[in-house]
């Protein structure tokens, strides 16, 4: 399965901004499996452990570290690598921190994607820019349905409003008329991409999930949880990687279509509650001494329903998700038991494994970049 | 007359030793909205960018005189901050943006940094400092784009195409998040295209029309003349501010859009022809400079929001309006000509 996605990636000069972090990390294993060139552009790992630390991800690739607040660093990393292809993933990813630092969320997540872009749009050998915002960037209207490419953007708190105003600034060089006018690179294809909540091995981030369930378990104690009920378009991390993947390697076959916003989330029956996912970690954790514990908040009522509608890229890129539920919780309790068994070492194996493992039944379930 | 009369003695009561901070108050619309609220007797900071040339309205009506007028720039977080914490303002008009559409278009970086972060900027400084001040966001109805066929409201879908409007749209989206997470009193008018008296911005076409005629030149219509545009006299358009701070400040209406336009659309053409038959030049006669697009692009804004919700509505006809402008420019057509050749 080197040979996905059209065997775009190989040798192909491949620029991740955000390649540190937790899907970066993802997204810098399966390129290397790939055969990318590959150069990051990142702040260092910001929890510890990390999965780019753990898997030593730095070997092999030109690993440059610097915020993306930096225009000038940043566009000199693109003049002296000439990457063909962009990445875009870079951001401040947690909701409620940006309720503590509003400024710097917008900043980083809006102006680091206009970086990005104006950065690229110097730099002649950048053919297409794939920008990664989130299925928070939809207007919530609270409805059941899931949220389509043509819905209103907007938040309602900082971090949705500065994920909705990326989409935009990037919808900006999707459009006709102002790429005539961007010369010298009117032809750079940019894409934007909004997944759900991923979740995966290799993530230690605060306020997550997974990450507190496992912190948790790891250290013997229980696992207490607000709102039990609330469901996410939870997927595996790979799922939305497929999708990135997939996209930057046909954008240029028809720019006129794939120049545009992409929903790659879970299937409805995948909307599965917090309290499920914890028990079903549980559960294929046997030995842990952690149990369930709910404290509901009784101040604030969060949002039950959200979820993206995927038909888009089902229909135009013939993409779907791959793993369901099972699969995905057991790929993520293999991969921390070995960590926390005391095998770092193996964990870039286990990730490779599960990289391989994924794409057979991608390429069994007949998912195009599989072919 | 009457009831207009009553309307502006009540607006008088309560703008009467307010304390209010706008910020691009030196510009074409800052101006007038200062000096209105001079005249009413508001306490007005005026926050203008450094060696930013004041409108010739500032000057006109002694408004750095009448105004505390400050200078800095809105990127500035610690000065933006600062400003917020000692200046204890009931109300704000944020005005102040990177409008210049040539210049988004050659710098979109700079352009997103003025209107984008400026406006973050100030709404933390006063979400951090004065969270129950009202907060009037200045933005443009072709936030919603620019193709439609039909009169669209506020409903319609955010769909700039270029760096000003997605710049604006921005910071509309980002007001928005002030006002739900922290209740503040936020609320934005989407304009649609001023003028008036004081505009010295002659690459727009009212202007730069009225500029050819006094120098006995044939105005140049660009495109094929018939793009269809709302124009909204300069007065009408700082009623809407006036309006909708005094709302925010009683808590109703926050967090709301509204559009402001005139709602009555013409053609560049017919706008151009327009200003000759006023300018009594009808046979000077004009000149149509295809640029290749052959595009013809309408927006057309409905207005029926702030009419129906805030009793606003426009007391200018465009006819009306553009004669007060084009006896403005007539007035001062020695500035004019002076300040064309210095530029």
């Amino acid at each position: 399965m080197k040979n996905a996605f059209k065997n775009y990636y190989q040798g192909k000069k491949v620029l991740v901004t955000g390649h540190t972090g937790f899907k970066g990390s993802w997204l810098l294993c399966w390129l290397k499996y790939l055969g990318a060139e590959i150069i990051g552009y990142s702040l260092d790992p910001d929890t510890n452990p990390n999965f780019f630390t753990v898997c030593h991800l730095t070997d092999g690739i030109i690993d440059m570290r610097g915020d993306i607040r930096d225009f000038e660093k940043l566009s000199k990393v693109l003049q002296e690598n000439q990457p063909e292809i962009i990445f875009h993933l870079a951001a401040q990813p947690i909701v409620r921190l940006a309720f503590q630092k509003p400024r710097d969320t917008f900043d980083i997540n809006i102006m680091g994607t206009v970086n990005v872009l104006e950065a690229a749009r110097y730099c002649k050998s950048v053919k297409s820019v794939i920008v990664v915002t989130s299925d928070k960037c939809y207007h919530d209207t609270g409805w059941e349905w899931g949220y389509r490419e043509i819905d209103q953007l907007g938040g309602h708190e900082a971090y949705s409003a500065s994920k909705a105003c990326a989409e935009l600034v990037a919808a900006t060089y999707q459009e006709d008329r102002f790429r005539q006018i961007i010369q010298p690179h009117s032809e750079m294809a940019v894409a934007t991409a909004r997944a759900g909540n991923v979740i995966g091995g290799g993530d230690w981030a605060p306020y997550r999930l997974v990450p507190d369930v496992v912190r948790a378990i790891s250290s013997d104690q229980d696992v207490i949880i607000r709102y039990p009920d609330a469901t996410r378009p939870w997927q595996h991390v790979l799922e939305a990687l497929s999708g990135y993947l997939w996209l930057g390697a046909i954008i240029q076959e028809n720019p006129k279509v794939y120049c545009s916003g992409w929903n790659f989330g879970p299937d409805a029956p995948r909307m599965i509650t917090v309290g499920e996912i914890v028990q079903r970690i549980l559960k294929i954790w046997p030995d842990s001494k952690a149990k369930l514990v709910i404290e509901p908040d009784p101040q604030k009522s969060e949002a039950m329903v959200l979820h993206v509608d995927s038909s888009k890229a089902h229909h135009f890129l013939k993409w779907w998700p791959t793993w369901d539920i099972d699969q995905t919780i057991e790929a993520i309790v293999i991969w921390y038991k070995g960590f926390y068994r005391g095998h770092p070492p193996e964990m870039c194996q286990i990730t490779l494994e599960q990289i391989q493992s994924y794409s057979t039944a991608a390429q069994a379930a007949e998912i195009s970049w599989a072919q | 007359m009457n009831s207009d009369q009553n309307k502006t003695k009540a607006d008088s009561n309560f703008w009467y030793d307010k304390n209010v901070l706008i910020t691009g108050g030196a510009g074409f619309i800052g101006s007038w909205l200062s000096r209105l609220l001079c005249d009413m007797g508001a306490a007005v900071t005026v926050l203008s960018e450094k060696n930013a040339s004041e409108s010739v309205l500032f000057q006109q009506y002694d408004l750095s005189k009448r105004t505390e007028l400050v200078e800095g720039d809105i990127r500035n977080w610690q000065f933006v901050r600062d400003l917020a914490a000692d200046g204890n303002f009931d109300i704000l008009f944020h005005l102040a943006a990177q409008s210049q559409v040539t210049v988004a278009q050659e710098d979109p970086r700079a352009t997103f940094e003025v209107n984008i972060a400026g406006t973050w900027n100030l709404l933390e400084a006063f979400h951090q400092t004065s969270p129950a001040s009202a907060f009037v966001l200045a933005s443009t109805v072709s936030v919603s784009g620019e193709t439609t066929d039909e009169t669209f409201d506020e409903s319609a879908p955010l769909a700039g195409a270029y760096p000003y409007e997605v710049s604006k749209a921005c910071a509309e989206l980002i007001g928005k998040s002030y006002c739900r997470t922290y209740n503040m009193p936020v609320g934005t008018l989407r304009f649609s295209n001023l003028y008036g008296p004081g505009d010295m911005n002659f690459r727009r076409i009212i202007p730069g029309t009225v500029l050819n005629v006094l120098k006995n030149t044939k105005p140049q219509i660009r495109g094929n003349g018939q793009s269809v545009r709302d124009y909204l006299y300069i007065h009408d358009a700082v009623e809407a501010l006036l309006l909708l701070g005094k709302y925010l400040q009683s808590g109703d209406v926050t967090g709301q859009v509204f559009q402001v336009s005139s709602m009555s659309c013409v053609t560049t053409l017919d706008l151009v022809k327009i200003i000759l038959h006023l300018m009594q030049q009808d046979q000077l006669g004009y000149e149509i400079v295809h640029n290749g697009s052959a595009e013809i692009s309408q927006i057309k804004p409905s207005s029926e929001k702030i009419r129906k919700q805030l009793g606003w509505q426009p007391r200018f006809t465009l006819e009306q309006g553009l004669q007060e402008t084009i006896d403005w420019y007539l007035k001062h057509s020695n500035q004019l000509v002076l300040g064309e050749q210095v530029k």
